[in-house]
């Protein structure tokens, strides 16, 4: 591919901006058959409970009830988004919200009304609220009924994680679910000319996607076809297929446009029951989520706790990090992700500080009776970069360095060697690029004059984070991709991943055009649909344009590569004097000898076509995404109230496929992260565990109206992992906003803001606990 | 959604009549801002929803300047909120009505909605069984007070009121006139607001008798200053953590009158007649100012999480304070 690009690097509208924009584009919801049924869940009100019995008589009753389908009559088969730990219907309800039975009826209303007159009879068990209580030896258990091995098959549960003990997701006894430990911690802290001690604590997040998920099924002639929100199609295909006892290809998932995912949006429940009711009715059912449910039956980020210790010497050398995690896992049997999550905490910011030589960092990922969490944008690292980002500023201080230098002293550099990713080491690193534009960028050397203009109850304050997060390279995925290009030379790319959003299949497709030399439009396709599209384990970890951008272009460049050897034959030039452009080739000695596309398809049996795959566990280079966020506030020291005045949010994209797409995925990511940082929180009862503020005014994400100006910086300085030097970054800019925000009070005010989300409460008991530490 | 009537009231006779049919079994619609989501949660099952929205001759605002101000009963929010009158002669009431929730509920609710509105409370939302649902207990003295929640204790339901405008009416004087079978009658606003009560049964925070309707709100006392400030998490969409209305008559530089009202902090409208004494017949510095925001807050007793709200809630008075001392 040339320096002289048509169609990569411009900003070109996206293909469904107008559909979007005027409320054209369909979704789920927007999926109705004749003869449809409604579908409602009965939800548990209790945190932990055995149901004793299920009396159906009356919900039976009412006239327009179909079909209700309780834990007796589901197939006892596992299944799940990330392994198969989960049973349609359990005797066991672990949280409240947790599915009971299901209803089909003639309509919403009656579903609803038959919902609540379902009577069951339950007996309470013991319930685990916390992870450090569900942690401590001798907790009662959040799961007492794990899934039976019998019902396991190839590729489920690992056998080992049978003999889990306690509540600790993990394998050993007692011990955390990872630990990440190099050099002597001990020893380090010791050593260490400043030593800093902390704890956190976040909040639970909620992802608040505009859209609440919905799905249609229909089952006819043992042929089973789902619409559905959801983000791995080819998960839920599989899931549907093994609940329903069903050969693969007799299920199809067509995952329809998403009113945001943010990786929440996978293999669950609702789908799974909503085709064993359309089988068992014989009718389309549809499910649709309020926005109750959209909050509770999900994935949200998981509450933490982290005791931090870190040390550094004058000179400005990180010497030691010593990290306990507990983070609440919900309620999943085996995990869900928590452990994959738990490792990612605890080993990507050591990455990032890949100096520092001692480190031990535990990570306790605890069941509870809780709703589940898993990933949600910046999985892992929102996770981790608030502890370590503000204990990085407060070893800065105390050191008396500015924060961002004391951060680069210790960064990762060019092929340093991976512990989040074993074996691998990383290809490029332009973190210090991310942060010194934009220092630039806010006008980072004005903090200093900040102190002399303060006044009032107003303070002024600039703080920074750096960033990391994955940007497509996890060897977990794999993403197939299919270009094909008809005798009207029509090309087309077909990916199984679904948009989710962030506007994937116009990157794609400029990627695909870029290839052929055609402009975006030349290029038609179809995504996330399992009969038509080959398999893409899904848009998440940021990978689309990275892993599915590497498969897509190389289907194209293999179509490419037929096209030429065809034109070969016919113009008798060797295919390297041959050029492709405005869907024709011809030899570079005589232009005007040129052939349609086509027509050279036309002569391959009427059409061309290649597949692409990417998988990246082979390749030792592995991409990181590296971002800095900068925050400028004033802090209402009589209020609490936070202002965000300026917000940067600066990143190594490798390099923007459209840079128009780019700078909304930052602005979106830092604007939810604004959300994580000041305002945003999912609560739920301490003593019964019911979920406090699941609609959409307390779960307060922030209006346009608490929304500064963020301004993105777009680094592009390339990546040779990628055809066209792209990373991922539709989560990474969620990430830094937190902390900066939190290093942007400190340094106004001198307080040190230890909690998520920073509300009025938390910042004035900070400020409290500064003054009365200065005096 | 359950099933009820859903009637459309041709005049307030209409509408007392149905509710004298209905019973406890009657809700009163007019913006349904309130009430709807209600509906939706089943914490309120109607048999028969009449919708006073279609009563005509009750949306308007008439003020002169020698006599009272009468607002009727479904004028929008929106409406009070752009009335060049009442921004000019009753800041606070517009001001407040320009800061509830988000322009679609300003557009949709009305005055006599707002006051009327029953308490956000997450436990009673949640379904817990508490004073207001038929149990006997209130969750937030042990559980999440930390937005919605009384600092100045309260009598068995312990959320706070959450009307914006209610608390610059109180600041106002505001009368209520209501319609009922019994003919009309006028209840002081902070008769109306009494707190927590149980009113044929239902424990309510106004004192409206399930055969009654508000018709209108009368303002007989005209302030030469006012001011509504709002602390909120959002700016827009939100309910406050904690508000202040204040209302003054100032002249030459002199505190002839004024009343502070705090919101978001107690079961009614907060109104501090102790703090108002600080002031009145002086003039005013910052000190005393001060001064009064203590003494507004003396009688504080927060619950487990919403203790902030004592402090922010001094700056809110001390600040609306000093916004009218500096006018003149």
């Amino acid at each position: 591919v040339s320096d002289e690009l048509l169609t990569v690097g411009k900003s070109v509208a996206p293909i469904y901006a107008f559909e979007k924009a005027s409320g054209l584009l369909r979704f789920a919801a927007d999926v109705n058959l004749p003869n449809m049924l409604w579908m409602k869940i009965l939800r548990s009100p209790h945190a932990h409970a055995k149901i004793l019995d299920v009396d159906l008589t009356a919900a039976k009753a009412i006239p327009g009830v179909v079909a209700i389908v309780t834990h007796k009559d589901v197939p006892r088969v596992l299944f799940g988004p990330y392994q198969n730990e989960i049973y349609p219907l359990d005797e066991e309800v672990r949280f409240v919200g947790d599915t009971v039975a299901a209803v089909a009826a003639e309509d919403w209303n009656i579903a609803e009304e038959a919902m609540r007159a379902i009577r069951v009879t339950y007996q309470v068990l013991p319930a685990i609220h916390d992870p450090e209580s569900g942690a401590k030896a001798g907790a009662s258990g959040a799961v007492l009924n794990f899934p039976e091995s019998r019902h396991l098959q190839p590729g489920d549960i690992r056998p080992e994680q049978l003999g889990t003990l306690g509540n600790v997701i993990g394998l050993k006894d007692g011990g955390p679910t990872v630990v990440n430990e190099r050099g002597d911690v001990e020893r380090g802290l010791a050593q260490s000319d400043v030593v800093v001690e902390r704890v956190f604590r976040q909040a639970e997040v909620n992802a608040v996607s505009h859209e609440p998920r919905a799905c249609v099924a229909v089952y006819e002639n043992n042929q089973c076809t789902l619409w559905c929100s959801v983000q791995d199609p080819y998960r839920l295909q599989d899931s549907v297929a093994r609940v329903l006892h069903l050969p693969v290809e007799a299920v199809r998932v067509v995952a329809t446009n998403l009113g945001g995912a943010f990786g929440v949006k996978v293999t669950g429940r609702f789908a799974v029951l909503c085709a064993l009711l359309a089988r068992a009715t014989g009718r389309p059912v549809k499910i649709w989520f309020s926005r109750e449910e959209e909050s509770l039956d999900s994935h949200n980020r998981s509450a933490l706790v982290h005791y931090v210790k870190a040390g550094a010497n004058k000179d400005g050398s990180l010497r030691a990090l010593e990290v306990r995690t507990f983070l609440d896992n919900g309620y999943w049997p085996y995990g869900g992700l928590g452990q994959n999550i738990a490792f990612a905490i605890c080993t990507r910011p050591i990455d990032l500080y890949h100096r520092c030589p001692n480190v031990k960092w535990e990570v306790f990922a605890v069941r509870t009776n809780r709703p589940s969490t898993g990933p949600y944008r910046g999985r892992a690292d929102a996770e981790s970069h608030f502890p370590i980002e503000s204990v990085m500023d407060d070893l800065a201080h105390a050191i008396g360095m500015d924060p961002i230098e004391f951060r680069l002293k210790n960064r990762l550099r060019e092929g340093d060697d991976l512990c989040s990713a074993p074996k691998k080491v990383v290809s490029t690193v332009w973190v210090e690029e991310a942060a010194r534009k934009g220092a630039e960028t806010i006008g980072w050397e004005r903090r200093a004059s900040f102190a002399s203009t303060r006044r009032g109850s107003r303070k002024r304050g600039m703080g920074m984070a750096l960033v990391i997060h994955s940007c497509g390279s996890n060897p977990a995925g794999t993403s197939e991709a299919e270009v094909t290009i008809d005798s009207e030379g029509t090309i087309a790319l077909f990916s199984g991943t679904p948009d989710q959003g962030s506007e994937q299949q116009t990157t794609l497709r400029q990627m695909v055009a870029e290839v052929f030399g055609v402009q975006l439009d030349d290029v038609q396709g179809a995504n996330a649909d399992t009969a038509t599209c080959p398999y893409d384990s899904g848009p998440f970890s940021s990978r689309t344009v990275y892993a599915t951008g590497i498969a897509a272009t190389r289907a194209a460049e293999a179509v490419r590569a037929e096209l030429l050897e065809l034109a070969s034959a016919l113009f008798g030039e060797a295919s390297g004097n041959l050029e492709v452009g405005e869907k024709c080739v011809w030899p570079r000695s005589n232009p005007s000898r040129r052939v349609a596309l086509g027509d050279l398809a036309k002569r391959a049996a009427g059409s061309i076509s290649a597949k692409g795959i990417h998988n990246a566990k082979e390749d030792r280079l592995f991409a990181y995404g590296f971002a800095a966020a900068f925050a400028e506030v004033e802090v209402d020291v009589e209020t609490g109230a936070v202002q965000i005045v300026r917000l940067v949010s600066s990143h190594d994209v490798g390099r923007a496929i459209n840079p128009l797409i780019v700078e909304g995925q930052i602005l979106g990511g830092a604007v939810q992260g604004l959300g994580y940082a000041l305002s945003e929180g999912f609560y739920f009862d301490p003593r019964t565990g019911t979920a406090l503020n699941q609609w959409f005014l307390d779960l307060r994400t922030p209006s346009i109206l608490d929304t500064p100006d963020v301004e993105a910086v777009i680094i592009e300085l390339g990546e040779p992992t990628h055809p066209f030097g792209a990373k991922g970054c539709s989560e990474i800019s969620y990430v830094g906003v937190a902390p900066a925000i939190a290093n942007a009070i400190y340094h106004a005010t001198g307080a040190r803001v230890t909690e998520l989300p920073m509300t009025p409460d938390v910042v004035l008991k900070a400020l409290q606990d500064a003054r009365r530490s200065a005096a | 959604l359950i099933n009820f009537q859903h009637i459309n009231a041709a005049s307030t006779e209409h509408a007392l009549g149905l509710l004298a049919q209905y019973r406890e079994g009657a809700r009163l619609l007019a913006g349904g801002q309130d009430l709807l989501f209600r509906i939706k949660k089943y914490i309120v099952k109607p048999e028969c929803v009449v919708n006073i929205k279609t009563i005509p001759g009750l949306k308007y605002i008439r003020s002169k300047p020698d006599e009272s101000l009468t607002i009727g009963a479904l004028t929008t929010l929106s409406e009070i909120a752009r009335s060049a009158e009442l921004r000019r002669h009753y800041a606070t009431l517009a001001q407040a009505a320009a800061v509830v929730a988000s322009p679609q509920i300003r557009n949709m609710g009305t005055l006599g909605g707002n006051i009327c509105q029953d308490v956000w409370c997450w436990y009673l939302q949640d379904g817990f069984s508490c004073w207001k649902s038929g149990g006997k207990f209130c969750d937030l003295a042990g559980g999440d007070s930390r937005y919605y929640g009384s600092i100045m204790g309260g009598h068995l339901c312990l959320s706070n009121h959450p009307s914006d405008t209610a608390v610059a009416l109180t600041a106002l004087d505001a009368q209520v006139h209501i319609a009922s079978p019994r003919g009309e009658r006028v209840s002081a606003i902070s008769d109306f607001l009494p707190g927590h009560t149980w009113i044929d049964g239902r424990l309510q925070s106004h004192a409206l008798s399930t055969d009654e309707i508000v018709t209108a709100i009368a303002v007989p006392f005209r302030p030469t200053h006012s001011t509504y400030i709002k602390f909120a998490l959002r700016k827009s969409w939100d309910f406050a953590i904690a508000s202040v209305a204040v209302s003054a008559v100032i002249r030459d530089n002199i505190w002839q009158d004024v009343r502070i009202v705090l919101g978001g902090v107690a079961t009614s409208p907060y109104r501090s007649r102790e703090a108002e004494d600080c002031l009145r017949h002086k003039q005013i510095d910052a000190a005393e100012m001060a001064e009064a925001a203590e003494v507004a807050l003396q009688q504080a007793k927060p619950l487990k999480m919403n203790g902030y709200k004592v402090d922010l809630s001094k700056a809110l008075v001390r600040r609306a304070l000093s916004s009218l001392g500096t006018k003149e």
